[in-house]
């Protein structure tokens, strides 16, 4: 057959349009775009307050407390009681065990409202992890990476509320060990349970 | 009509039953009802799929459930945003095996109830070593126990993943976003995939999974959550119809220690980054190449 350069011309404009429709085709696929301008929204959860569970609940069942100044304000603190066992009244049933710390390792006897560093400095109760962060620093530099303590609601702080824990809302600060749980219902695989006979379940 | 012998006659009984046998075998054609809209038999595969076609098989999906189950549900189809790359990360230093993520996965993902059904499963092992085949799923006592950490499994949606090799129908694909995710409508149920997979993520739909028309999470996706039917594959998504819109996924929002870490690879100020950077990191597995996006660490 004769070499026809206009037929040559047409199959190469062919396979050109070819590759210019797949191509334009391909970009019809449209892709959201990360984040949608929201403001970032952060709740924190286990903000310590100066304040003490007193066991009773109000008309609306919330739990009441009082501030400590209601009692610290009157009272002289009784010195030296390193533990609540040594105490002759109240705090009577608070159970700590945090290694070797005592009362005043973390509380300011010169305002009860407020906690102290080991050095004596003032930290005011919402930001009681600084007192944590002296002693478990690898936990606190982790915790503000993002790698202890958890995340909830979004990862990705453009597009919705997060939510994280502080210390306290995981550690009770008197004692802090996490306390052993019972684990929820575990799988209930065709090959770990015995097969109920019936009519529907057939020949397993 | 004389010359009618024993053989015509002995014929034309055998040619009677016969139409007669053959009539009765094809008598259910008649009650026979398609489990698939002529819509549904003739639609294209998934990546081929436009935004108006994809969303017309979603409505579909949402009045099939309405149909079936009576409740309505929104059936989301969301595609990978630009510039994410998932990956998540798992602390072992924490974790205490109590199995709350695979009870929120159970729940989130609309799991059949009997079995418990969940896509991670939590292995207790011995400290010291990483012997999986002498792990155990299926502890029932105060967690953690002495001389045991754990391990939960799930779905590591490898870069490099056997299942998606293996699948004779690419009902199974990875996406941009790295997610390795199941057309239900497209799988065929030879299994294949889940043989493949060495972390034993992929489960297999033998019956119809039975979840309470009240416990019906109706925030759904296509490719994620949504009901299943009977004789298909399907794995973790890493809670695909979440994460697309930034949330985490219903593993880490239960985790109550803290041991989840979600984010996106692409992003150097994420929490994901700062863990495979400053953590003692690993994989399981790692000698078969298969790239996971799971990441295990310990804080010491």
């Amino acid at each position: 057959m004769q070499h026809r350069p206009v037929l040559c011309i047409f199959r190469v404009l062919s396979l050109v349009l070819c590759a210019v429709g797949c191509l334009s085709l391909g970009a019809q696929e449209t892709s959201e775009e990360a984040g949608s301008g929201a403001a970032p929204s952060l709740t924190l959860r286990g903000q310590a307050e100066a304040r003490i569970d007193t066991g009773a609940v109000d008309a609306k069942g919330q739990v009441l407390t009082i501030s400590c100044m209601t009692c610290h304000s009157m009272l002289q603190p009784q010195t030296p009681a390193q533990h609540p066992q040594q105490l002759q009244v109240f705090h009577q049933g608070l159970s700590v065990q945090h290694g070797g710390n005592t009362c005043y390792s973390c509380h300011n006897p010169n305002d009860y409202n407020t906690l102290r560093l080991a050095d004596g400095r003032r930290v005011p109760f919402p930001s009681a992890m600084d007192l944590c962060s002296q002693c478990h620093g690898p936990a606190r530099r982790d915790y503000d990476r993002g790698a202890h303590g958890g995340l909830a609601g979004h990862w990705d702080a453009t597009q919705g509320p997060q939510t994280r824990n502080t210390c306290l809302a995981c550690h009770d600060a008197h004692a802090p060990a996490y306390q052993a749980a019972l684990p929820v219902a575990g799988p209930r695989d065709r090959f770990l349970v015995q097969p109920v006979q019936s009519e529907e379940a057939g020949h397993e | 009509m004389n010359n009618i012998n024993r053989r015509d006659v002995l014929r034309g009984a055998a040619g009677l039953f016969g139409a007669g046998a053959f009539a009765a075998a094809l008598a259910p054609l008649a009650q026979w009802r398609p489990e698939q809209s002529v819509e549904d038999f003739l639609r294209q595969h998934y990546k081929a799929l436009n935004a108006e076609e994809l969303a017309a098989i979603c409505r579909r999906v949402e009045a099939e459930t309405k149909r079936k189950h009576g409740v309505d549900v929104q059936v989301s189809a969301l595609q990978p945003q630009t510039g994410v790359h998932y990956a998540y990360a798992l602390n072992l230093s924490i974790c205490i095996g109590c199995r709350l993520c695979a009870q929120a996965c159970h729940t989130e993902n609309n799991h059949d109830r009997p079995s418990n059904n969940s896509y991670i499963r939590v292995i207790e092992l011995d400290k010291g070593s990483i012997n999986l085949a002498s792990g155990n799923t299926t502890y029932d006592h105060p967690v953690p126990a002495e001389g045991k950490y754990y391990m939960p499994v799930q779905c590591h949606h490898c870069r490099d993943a056997p299942c998606t090799k293996v699948c004779p129908c690419e009902a199974t694909w990875q996406e941009e976003d790295g997610l390795v995710v199941v057309d239900y409508n497209w799988c065929i149920g030879c299994r294949y995939c889940e043989v493949a997979c060495p972390y034993q993520a992929r489960r297999f739909n033998w019956q119809e999974p039975e979840v309470p028309a009240e416990e019906i999470n109706p925030q759904q996706g296509y490719l994620s959550n949504r009901l299943r039917p009977a004789g298909v594959m399907e794995k973790c998504t890493f809670c695909a119809h979440r994460v697309r819109q930034g949330q985490v996924p219903a593993c880490q929002e239960a985790c109550p220690t803290g041991a989840r870490v979600f984010g996106n690879l692409a992003d150097p100020n994420s929490d994901i980054r700062w863990v495979l950077d400053n953590k003692r990191v690993f994989i399981l597995k790692e000698d078969l190449q298969t790239h996971p996006r799971f990441f295990y660490f310990f804080d010491t």
